[in-house]
Parts: structure tokens; sequence; C-alpha cells
């Protein structure tokens, strides 16, 4: 074991000087290199930048490990180091959150989704108390966290643009509300499956404090209603991408207000909202009317403004076909074709007639060859 | 393992950062100031402080108090110098208190 583990530390020994002599060019010294004022002997001397920058060619684990070699290694990587995934952990990532919270203070992106549910309250806590900067977390799966975790990022990370929690089925509203209060730069939120965070009285909070907020995710939190949604489009005027994928209690009202309110909306899911019907949806074609960019537009804003992009309407069974085909003319970037399929209906057997422009055209053009069923 | 990413550490309660290594471990029975303290033959990125003779459970001892490198927290001490054969397997040792150290099980 000690003669392998010498012949190693000598490859490397060799490694290192190789690499030595072919950055001084041949004409180096014995006993070091110079770059830049500074003599390089040992692995310990490289410099901060070109530690970093191989720590961004490894894996994350490799980094972890190379904070632990020497301290000059440890503070260079501290300092340096802004995103860290450590979805790779099976069974020790609650302790190795506590361990690396205090060290790794840069820290601007973290994942921390798991397959296995092992992070608690004191690892966020940790996270809140070290990592001011933090802009992007990533808690989904992490069942076991309680609303202390959503006091401590209050409290610590302010700076949250992009938050994750979804499948935290323990958080309460009560929490999500604090959140909100102080976390007001959040952008990209994704609430999916936190049935008891996720209610009217959180998203006023939402609508009262995030105006800056573009994504939200409410998939399957069946307590979302038509006064949170109103609240949530009457709050936040920049909203692109909204998600209600089994908000079974929403009705026209919910879509009526994003319609109106969200000028910039591009994706929405009503996937099961089967109260949706066509007053809905030809809500959503005359927002379109009123939102149209004029002609003297740049192709950047047109291309912005081509309305909405994507539409999951599946198992909303009250709609008919002219209003949603009155949706599908109205917007352009809306595809029933198998290429850039973005409006989805299965499940809505009347619907089937609905075509968007190039599905029509290339049904026209290929005449004698017979279609495959879709 | 593949989960683990290092060997198994022991660092300072208050900034984490790395003292001992669990290998490094020579008795978990000792005693220190308020509890329970290991002896071990290697202690890293600690300072040393000034030697001291204290008059220990064991006897008379010269010892040293050792600080963490980072936030010069006490963390327990050095034997310097045991004046009893029996204790002379100490001399050189480092004794960290359990209640200044955390285990890292990363």
């Amino acid at each position: 074991m000690v003669g392998e583990a010498t012949k190693l530390s000598e490859e490397l020994n060799l490694c290192f000087e190789k690499l030595m002599m072919l950055g001084a060019g041949f004409g180096g010294k014995t006993g070091g290199v110079k770059m830049e004022g500074v003599v390089i002997t040992e692995w310990k001397d490289i410099p901060m930048e070109l530690l970093l920058r191989i720590g961004s060619l490894v894996d994350d684990r490799t980094i972890i490990m190379a904070s632990g070699v020497c301290s000059g290694w440890r503070d260079a990587i501290c300092l340096g180091l802004t995103h860290l995934s450590l979805s790779w952990c099976k069974k020790h990532m609650n302790e190795l959150v506590l361990s690396l919270a205090p060290k790794f203070t840069k820290l601007q992106t973290l994942v921390l989704r798991q397959d296995k549910p092992q992070l608690e309250d004191n690892a966020v806590e940790a996270i809140a108390n070290s990592c001011h900067d933090l802009q992007d977390l990533d808690l989904s799966k992490s069942f076991k966290l309680s609303d202390r975790s959503l006091y401590a990022l209050a409290h610590g990370c302010p700076n949250l643009t992009k938050l994750n929690i979804s499948g935290c089925t323990a958080f309460t509203d009560h929490g999500l509300a604090y959140l909100t209060n102080f976390c007001r730069k959040l952008k990209i939120l994704n609430l999916c499956g936190c049935v008891k965070a996720a209610t009217d009285i959180a998203l006023q909070a939402i609508g009262r404090n995030c105006n800056q907020l573009q994504s939200l995710n409410l998939g399957w939190c069946e307590n979302v209603g038509d006064v949170g949604v109103m609240s949530l489009a009457y709050g936040c005027p920049d909203l692109r991408c909204v998600d209600l994928c089994g908000c079974v209690c929403i009705t026209d009202d919910s879509v009526i207000a994003l319609a109106n309110r969200c000028p910039h909306l591009r994706s929405l899911g009503l996937y099961y909202c089967r109260n949706i019907t066509d007053r809905a949806i030809y809500s959503l074609a005359h927002s379109r009317v009123k939102n149209k960019p004029g002609m003297w537009e740049s192709m950047k804003d047109r291309y912005d403004e081509e309305g909405l992009r994507s539409l999951n309407i599946s198992q909303c069974t009250a709609l008919t076909p002219p209003a949603v085909q009155a949706l599908c003319d109205t917007f352009p970037a809306l595809h029933t074709c198998s290429g850039r399929h973005s409006l989805v209906m299965s499940g809505c057997l009347n619907l089937t007639s609905v075509h968007c422009v190039c599905a029509i055209q290339a049904h026209r053009t290929a005449t004698s060859i017979p279609h495959p069923a879709h | 393992m593949a989960d683990l990413v290092g060997p198994r550490l022991y660092s300072c309660c208050n900034c984490r950062n790395h003292v001992s290594l669990h290998d490094d471990i020579v008795s978990k029975a000792f005693q220190g100031r308020n509890g329970r303290a290991f002896l071990l033959s290697h202690a890293m990125n600690v300072v040393v402080g000034p030697k001291e003779d204290r008059h220990l459970l064991t006897g008379l001892h010269t010892v040293a108090d050792i600080y963490c490198a980072d936030c010069r927290e006490v963390l327990g001490w050095k034997y310097e110098r045991a004046y009893e054969a029996s204790q002379k397997y100490k001399e050189g040792k480092f004794i960290l208190e359990k209640s200044k150290i955390v285990k890292e099980n990363w």
C-alpha cells in the first residue's frame, strides 16, 4: 500500500515538473518556475485562478475533496466557488451541507435535489447563516424540511432569485408568505406539489411582495383558488410562465385576470382545470389583440411579443372547437403540428379538429400520401 | 462507499476548520476541562500556545493550550512533558475536548 502511494506521488511530481518545464519554455531555473512574479515549486503554489479554472472542469465531489487538500487550496476554492450541486449524495447530504456551508460562503447556485430525503432544517439554517449571496437554490424533494428552513432562508438569503421547493410537502403557507416578505427579488418559483404552502394566502403575499416574478409553478396545489391567482396577476405583471396543472378549484376568472394583467405571458398550464370554459380562451385571444406590437417594432420585440407559445388544456373538456381554434389562429407560436407541438389537448376528444396553420398547410401539400393516425 | 468525500475528520465547532483525523485518535477515554476528551497523536491547523505547568488528574504535566488556527478557539492542549514514568506516553500528543470539536461525516 505504501509502495503504491509513493509510486503515485512520484508520478504526480514528474507530471508537475513536466508542466512547469513547458510553462517556462525550457528556460526555467532549477527549483521553480516564475509566473507573474510568484515562484511555483509545488502543487500548493498554483495560482487561485488556475485552480478555479481546473475546478470548473471537474465534478462537484472532486472540488469538495480538493478543498480539503491544504489550507491554500481550501482558501482559494472557498473564495471562488459559486456553483455547487450535491444531488449525487445518497446518504450523507445533511452532514455534508453542515460541513460545507460555513466554508463555501460565496455560493450563488446550490442544488440540493434529493432522490432519498436526507436534508433537515439545521442544514438549511447553516446555509442561510453563511451563504448570503445565494441566488439559485434547489431544495426539491426535501420532505423533511419544515417552516423553520423558510424562516432561516428569509433572514439569510435575501438575494434569492430562483427557488425550487417542489415536493417539500411539509412547508405551510405561513412560512412561504414570511419568505416572500424578505426575498423580494424572486423571479422563478417552483411550488409544484406544495399543497399546504400554496394557498390563496401565500399567493396574495407573493402578489404583494414579489413583483419581479416571471415564472411560477403551482402544479398539483389543490388549495389554489381564484382569489390567489387573481392577486398574483395583479401583483406580478411580468409573469411569463404559469403552471396551474391540477389546480382543480380555479375558474375562468383566474385565466381572465392573467390574460388581462400579464402581457408577457408565454406559457400557461391548465391541465385538469375542469372549470375552464370558452370564456377564458376568448379572453386570452382578446388580450393578444390589445397587446399586439406596432409595425415598427424590432424583430427581437416581435419575437418576444408573439404571445402565448405554450398552452396545456388537457382534460379541459368544457372547451369547444371555435374558441380554441380562434386562440390558435391568434397566437402564431401555438402549434399542433408534430414538430413543434405546444398546444396540448390530450383528453379533449371534441377538439381534434383544431389545427395550427402549419398543420393545415402540411395537410394540403400531402394529398396522395396517407397521413399516419395522430 | 461512493458517497464519502474524504477521510473521517474532526473540525473546530466554531469555524469548521479541520483539526484532526479519526485515524489519529489514540484514546477516547480522557477527561478534559468540561467533560470527555480525546487523546490524539496528531492535530493539524492548530496553534500551540505558551507552555505552563499544570496539575492534572494524573499528576504534574507541562502542557500548552492549542487554539484553532482560524478562529482562535481553545480546543484543548498538548502534552509537552510528563513527570511520571507511567504518563510519559502522552508526551507530544494532543488532547481535544469533545465539546469543542465536531465530527465531519462527509
